[in-house]
C-alpha cells in the first residue's frame, strides 16, 4: 500500500493510488473526454476500470448542464466539494476488485463479474431516477462465495424537493433490477445515505423557488 | 502443443469470443486485477495481431486452459458469460480438445 503522503497531491485529495485506474488518473481521464477520446489512447481504451470511470464520468457531465449554480439565494447552497467526492466515487468504484462467480452448469467453468463491473451497473441506476447521482457504492459481504449474503450501501445526491423516501426506494429498486439481471448475487440490502441535494434546470421549466 | 498452435488457438478464440451476442470488447486478460493494459480489441475489429493475443492459451494438467476477460453490452452478464464459456468449449471439443478449464471475466457492463 502506498503511503499517503507520497502520492501526487491530486491523488492524495482523491484518496486514489496510481494503480486504481491502470495509472491514469481522474484528471488525464477529463482531458480525455475534453479531447473527444482523440487520439485513441490504448493504455486507457484497453482498461476496464479507466473505461468504467469514463462512462460514469460521461453520464456525471450530461447531468452537470443542467445542473444550476446560480439564482438558487432560497436553496441550500450546494456543498462545493461534491463534485469532487463523486468524482472520487467514480475513481474509487472503478478498480477492479473482487471477482464475483457466476454459476454455470459446468462445475468446471470458472465464470465471473469483478467488482469493479458491478459498481458500475449499480452506479448507472442513477440513470433512472431522475436527478439523483451516485457518489460511491460498496458492496458488503463474502462476494466470492456464491449465495452468500451482500449488502449494498451507497451514497447518493438528490434533486432539491425530492421525497426522500419515495427516491430512496426507486433507487433501491432500480438498483436490485440490474444487480439481479447481471449477476448471480445474493443481495441482502440496499442502504442509501443521501449527502448532498441539488437543483437541476430542466429545458423549458422555470426555478421552482 | 506448440507456441505456433497456442498462438493460433488463441486468434481464433479471440474472433470466436467476439461473434458471442452482448460481446463489446475483449480486453487483456489480467487487466481485470489491475495489470497495465496496452491493447483492446473492439467488436468492431476482428482480432488482435499475432504475438499480442488477448485470450491466454495454455496447458494445465488435463487439457487447455483458456482465459477470457470480456466488456459486454446486453441485458445479463451472466448469460453472455456462459455463452462465452460455451462457445470455447464447444471449439475446443470440435478441435478434438480437453478442456483444462475456461475462466471468463466479465470486467466492464456497458450502461
Amino acid at each position: 500500500m502506498t503511503r499517503d503522503d507520497e502520492l501526487p497531491p491530486e491523488l492524495r485529495r482523491l484518496g486514489l493510488e496510481p494503480d486504481d485506474l491502470d495509472g491514469h488518473t481522474i484528471e488525464e481521464l477529463s482531458d480525455y473526454l475534453d479531447a473527444d477520446r482523440t487520439p485513441a489512447d490504448p493504455s486507457i481504451e484497453g482498461s476496464p476500470g479507466c473505461q468504467l470511470a469514463l462512462q460514469a464520468m460521461r453520464r456525471l457531465r450530461a447531468l452537470s448542464h443542467s445542473l444550476m449554480d446560480a439564482d438558487v439565494a432560497a436553496t441550500p447552497a450546494p456543498d462545493e466539494g461534491w463534485i469532487g467526492r463523486i468524482l472520487e466515487g467514480i475513481a474509487l468504484d472503478a478498480r477492479a476488485g473482487r471477482r464475483i462467480p457466476l454459476d454455470h452448469a459446468d462445475p468446471t467453468a470458472d465464470l465471473a463479474i469483478t467488482e469493479g463491473a458491478v459498481r458500475g451497473l449499480i452506479r448507472a441506476a442513477e440513470t433512472d431516477v431522475e436527478g439523483t447521482i451516485i457518489g460511491r457504492c460498496r458492496l458488503t459481504g463474502d462476494l466470492t462465495a456464491p449465495g452468500a449474503p451482500v449488502t449494498i450501501s451507497v451514497d447518493a445526491s438528490v434533486l432539491w424537493g425530492e421525497n426522500l423516501p419515495g427516491m430512496a426506494e426507486r433507487l433501491r429498486a432500480a438498483i436490485l433490477r440490474r444487480v439481479t439481471a447481471h449477476t448471480d448475487l445474493t443481495v441482502e440490502a440496499i442502504d442509501i445515505t443521501v449527502y448532498d441535494i441539488h437543483r437541476l434546470s430542466r429545458a423549458g421549466e422555470e426555478d421552482r423557488t | 502443443m506448440s507456441t505456433t498452435e497456442s498462438d493460433a488457438l488463441a486468434g481464433a478464440l479471440e474472433a470466436l469470443v467476439l461473434r458471442v451476442p452482448g460481446v463489446t470488447t475483449l480486453y487483456r486478460s489480467g487487466s481485470a486485477v489491475g495489470a497495465v493494459t496496452a491493447t483492446v480489441v473492439s467488436a468492431l475489429r476482428s482480432s488482435s495481431s499475432k504475438g499480442d493475443r488477448l485470450v491466454l492459451v495454455g496447458e494445465s494438467g488435463e487439457g487447455r486452459a483458456v482465459t477470457v476477460t470480456i466488456g459486454i453490452d446486453a441485458d445479463s452478464a451472466a448469460e453472455v458469460c456462459r455463452a462465452v464459456h460455451d462457445a470455447i468449449a464447444d471449439h475446443l471439443r470440435g478441435l478434438g480438445l480437453v478442456s483444462g478449464g475456461i475462466e471468463v471475466t466479465v470486467a466492464q457492463v456497458v450502461q
